[in-house]
């Protein structure tokens, strides 16, 4: 029986799927292609090439911006942020788990108005963010005025300018990004685990430890990359709360490219960063996958 | 016989609704009970305070003449399957069982040795090192239930273990968790919303409707001797008349029906409950009407027949005599097949 | 519920006046009267009107509005048409994950990338290498909003749009388009605040004549607090918080992140 329509056989219509698909994806595939993974290539490239007379690159290959990367002058200021940005993502998620499980027992509606309220900082300007404090530290600001009048102190206490100051500004910048990936990953967990434990005979502390902390590892996880990784990498916060003094690497690669114009070693700082994300991601996938089974990514 | 479990004069309210009205029930030792109802009945609320997942306002609850109610929810000899199986994804089916031996501070030995016997009563041994995630629905629930009765309980709940089943699993479900009670020796008590379930799988059953029990009684009574409309109409499939009663009949829209003996006084609102196979096609009958259509139930098939009341009369017809559709169909019965009750 | 809170309630509200206490000495101070940057003298708004007489400010102001609304414009076209391919014709996590990734990489490493291809492309530096630099990460912003609302519609909507005879074209105009319209629009707005506010990008690709906004603010705070900054920082602040509270009401902006 033929039909009453148009057949316009099946090569059209497989045309036509490949040609939706194209529209849709490669316009975006190729700005990414273009602007972020050719950049990489060239940072890459760069770390193999020599630094010219003038700044920018001669074509001449090269492994000593590697070795002078071994240095343990760059090494050190590499464990040095390393240190800082690990221990600003601990405090994160020490202060950040509590407040996700605690969102998680409010009402939904006041749920998401809390949300909301976490994550709205966030989205504001960072070098304001990070100047607030400065207001708020200062040997004469708030903080100092405050504990001077109410008889804590005598003298005025130095809180900015140091190592912990960085640590400050940078929980203070990523916080909401702790918190928001641990509360989806509490949200999920099926209310009907916690229960489960306890009616085998766990305690609710138990439950907590054995059911729903490792249930929620892999949100934690995602944080601390959010937290870890914008962190280390971070130069304006080590400036302005840490006076210059700790130099980090994000300092350090501004550095190479602004001022001392080394741009194949700043490449290599910078592809460490890059490497510290990609194993922090392979690190996440792993225990997602331990976590929650193959069945789900 | 004597009462296992007492649950006398329970309530509990959530703002305003009633969840649990007053609610007594007595279940024996080793029994199979089912607690049935339409959602919101009420019986998920009740097994979970069983469970101690829930606190009640009222009432008190014994098992084996010692309260029940102030045994905190991980101490309590009582096991509950969750409905959504619950299965700790972080863990593999072997720790999933061995989980609760674990919390009692069991040796190793013996945790070992009992989550083996469970895992093979269920047929799961070979997957012991696989993650939930890896199992079909059928095995996943078999998890849970060893999960349950690996810990001894004194009462398994199950919170409608088979709705999550395929029809075909679901039966084989059903077989296996009689076998299983019956060798394990625990008392079960199931929850369940689908009525053929509790029909075929439970002792007794507690039929709820709106936080309250409307019935207690074995399948068998509560089909042939229901307490109320309600239950004549959520249990199995039946003709519900209503009308009002003369004397040795019954008026229903303006045809009167002949009715069995009963104490309700003539001219009290009543209704006629007539099950489909209590009724026989034939030359002559109480009533007529006219073929609309008709089911096929595997054995047998089940006629809708026109008779000019408000719905369709149910008829049960061996499939060999089915008319043909749109012919005229004599209905009869005799009136003490019948079943009359007073109509709220 | 919320009455089974316990301790929960010292960090859920110990962390509230965390986030806002800074920010809200900042904006207090910036209606001091004096121009002494910690020493409260009274109340005044003339520190409001320093800023609109202020040319580099101004300046950097529209720089920085040029760049948010092009940026906008490149990363819902091409963030949404991504996110309509990712969910319907291409179901691929490693695409997925390259479509992202441009949101969490290192913004410092994504800034000298970009520097050394306009530098090796001899491309001169200005507000377009800005535009072009801020639309990639703000792109992933709007696929990833977007992406996450497809996956809570169904797509027999538009299987069933098809079926009922319409077209390709016209089943993305007329189902999936109005489907996925407010997701599009908390996208882009969240494009243009991060747009707005970006510093380390615009710092590495932006040239020396045209800086935006935050270059302008950068210059400033590094030497040290005064009330100048403290009314801008205020009225920065609040352009930000007021769009992403209407990005908040299309769509749930943390259940995508």
């Amino acid at each position: 029986m033929a039909l009453a329509v148009k057949s316009e056989g099946r090569d059209a219509i497989k045309r036509r799927a490949l040609l939706s698909r194209t529209l849709f994806l490669v316009p975006g595939l190729t700005y990414i292609t273009a602007f972020m993974l050719i950049p990489l290539g060239f940072i890459i490239a760069y770390t193999f090439l020599s630094r010219g007379t003038y700044g920018g690159i001669e074509f001449i290959f090269t492994f000593e911006n590697y070795t002078r990367a071994l240095d343990s002058l760059y090494i050190g200021v590499l464990i040095k942020s390393i240190f800082i940005a690990a221990a600003a993502t601990v405090l994160a998620f020490l202060i950040g788990f509590p407040v996700a499980y605690a969102i998680t027992k409010l009402p939904t509606n006041r749920q998401n108005i809390m949300l909301v309220l976490i994550v709205l900082p966030f989205w504001t300007n960072f070098l304001i963010r990070t100047y607030a404090w400065i207001v708020l530290l200062n040997t004469q600001g708030f903080l100092n005025k405050g504990l001077i009048n109410m008889g804590v102190i005598s003298q005025p206490l130095e809180l900015l300018y140091k190592p912990s100051a960085i640590v400050l500004g940078l929980l203070y910048a990523y916080i909401p990004l702790m918190i928001l990936p641990i509360y989806s990953a509490l949200v999920r967990i099926d209310p009907a685990m916690k229960e489960a434990a306890i009616n085998l005979g766990a305690t609710p502390a138990q439950a907590f430890r054995q059911v729903t902390l490792p249930l929620a590892l892999p949100g934690v996880l995602v944080g601390a990359i959010f937290v870890f990784v914008p962190s280390v990498g971070n130069f304006i916060v080590p400036e302005l709360l840490g006076g210059g003094k700790t130099v980090m690497v994000g300092n350090l690669i501004r550095d190479q490219f602004l001022k001392a114009r080394d741009w194949p070693f700043g490449s290599v700082l910078a592809l460490s960063m890059v490497i510290m994300l990609l194993v922090l991601f392979f690190i996440q996938a792993r225990v997602n996958r331990r976590v929650l089974g193959d069945a789900r990514a | 016989m004597s009462s296992f479990l007492s649950i006398a004069a329970v309530s509990k309210r959530y703002g305003d609704i009633q969840a649990l009205n007053n609610v007594s029930i007595d279940i024996r030792e080793n029994e199979f009970f089912a607690l049935l109802g339409p959602s919101g009945c009420g019986k998920t609320t009740l097994l979970r305070a069983l469970a101690g997942l829930e606190s009640l306002d009222s009432g008190v609850v014994t098992l084996a003449n010692e309260d029940l109610l102030s045994v905190p929810a991980n101490k309590r000899p009582v096991n509950l399957m969750f409905q959504s199986y619950a299965l700790f994804p972080h863990l593999n089916v072997f720790d999933n069982v061995a989980y609760g031996l674990r919390r009692e501070k069991l040796d190793k030995a013996e945790i070992d040795h009992r989550a083996h016997d469970v895992l093979k009563t269920v047929g799961l041994l070979d997957q012991k090192d696989r993650r939930p995630s890896q199992l079909s629905g059928g095995q996943k629930q078999r998890v849970a239930l060893a999960r349950a009765i690996v810990k001894r309980p004194k009462i398994l709940l199950l919170d409608e273990p088979l709705s999550a089943l395929d029809k075909k699993v679901r039966s084989e479900m059903q077989l296996e968790l009689k076998r299983l009670q019956h060798e394990a020796g625990i008392t079960f008590i199931i929850v369940t919303h689908d009525q053929e379930e509790a029909m075929s799988i439970a002792d007794r059953i507690a039929l709820m409707d709106k936080g309250e029990v409307v019935q207690i009684a074995t399948p068998v009574e509560m089909y042939s001797a229901p307490k109320t409309k309600f239950v004549a109409d959520f249990i199995g499939t039946s003709n519900l008349f209503s009308g009002t009663l003369g004397t040795g009949n019954i008026s229903v829209q303006g045809k009167t029906l002949p009715a069995p003996a009963t104490q309700l006084a003539s001219g009290s609102k009543a209704v006629l409950v007539l099950r489909p196979e209590d009724i026989t096609l034939g030359t002559t009958g109480q009533i007529s009407g006219t073929l609309v259509s008709s089911n096929f139930y595997g054995g047998s098939s089940l006629l809708f027949v026109d008779c000019g009341f408000e719905q369709l009369v149910k008829v049960s017809c061996a499939l060999n005599q089915v008319p043909p559709a749109g012919s005229t169909c004599h209905l009869s019965w005799s009136a003490a097949d019948s079943i009359l009750l007073a109509d709220a | 519920m919320h009455n089974k809170l316990g301790w929960l309630r010292l960090p859920l509200y110990g962390v509230l006046v965390f986030l806002y206490l800074p920010i809200s000495v900042l904006i207090f101070m910036s209606f001091n009267a004096s121009d002494a940057p910690f020493t409260w003298t009274g109340f005044s708004t003339k520190w409001y009107s320093v800023l609109f007489d202020s040319p580099d400010i101004l300046e950097g102001f529209k720089n920085t509005l040029i760049v948010a609304v092009i940026t906008t414009i490149i990363s819902i076209v091409l963030g949404t048409l991504l996110a309509i391919g990712l969910a319907r014709y291409q179901k691929s996590s490693s695409l997925e994950a390259i479509a992202l990734t441009p949101a969490i990489f290192p913004d410092l490493a994504l800034a000298i990338g970009l520097l050394a291809l306009f530098t090796s492309l001899h491309l001169t530096l200005g507000l377009h290498s800005v535009i072009i630099s801020h639309a990639l990460f703000c792109m992933a912003f709007v696929t990833a909003i977007v992406r996450g609302r497809l996956a809570q519609i169904d797509s027999s909507l538009e299987e069933a749009a098809q079926d009922l005879g319409d077209t390709a074209i016209g089943t993305f105009f007329r189902v999936t388009l109005p489907s996925i319209k407010p997701a599009i629009i908390a996208g882009g707005l969240l494009a243009f605040t991060l747009s707005l506010d970006e510093f380390v990008i615009a710092f590495f690709t932006n040239g020396p004549s045209s800086p935006t906004l935050p270059i302008v603010i950068y210059s400033m705070v590094r030497f040290g607090v005064s009330p100048e900054i403290n009314a801008l920082a205020t009225v920065v602040l609040l352009i930000s918080a007021l769009i992403v509270t209407i990005a908040q009401r299309n769509v749930k902006v943390q259940d995508q992140l």
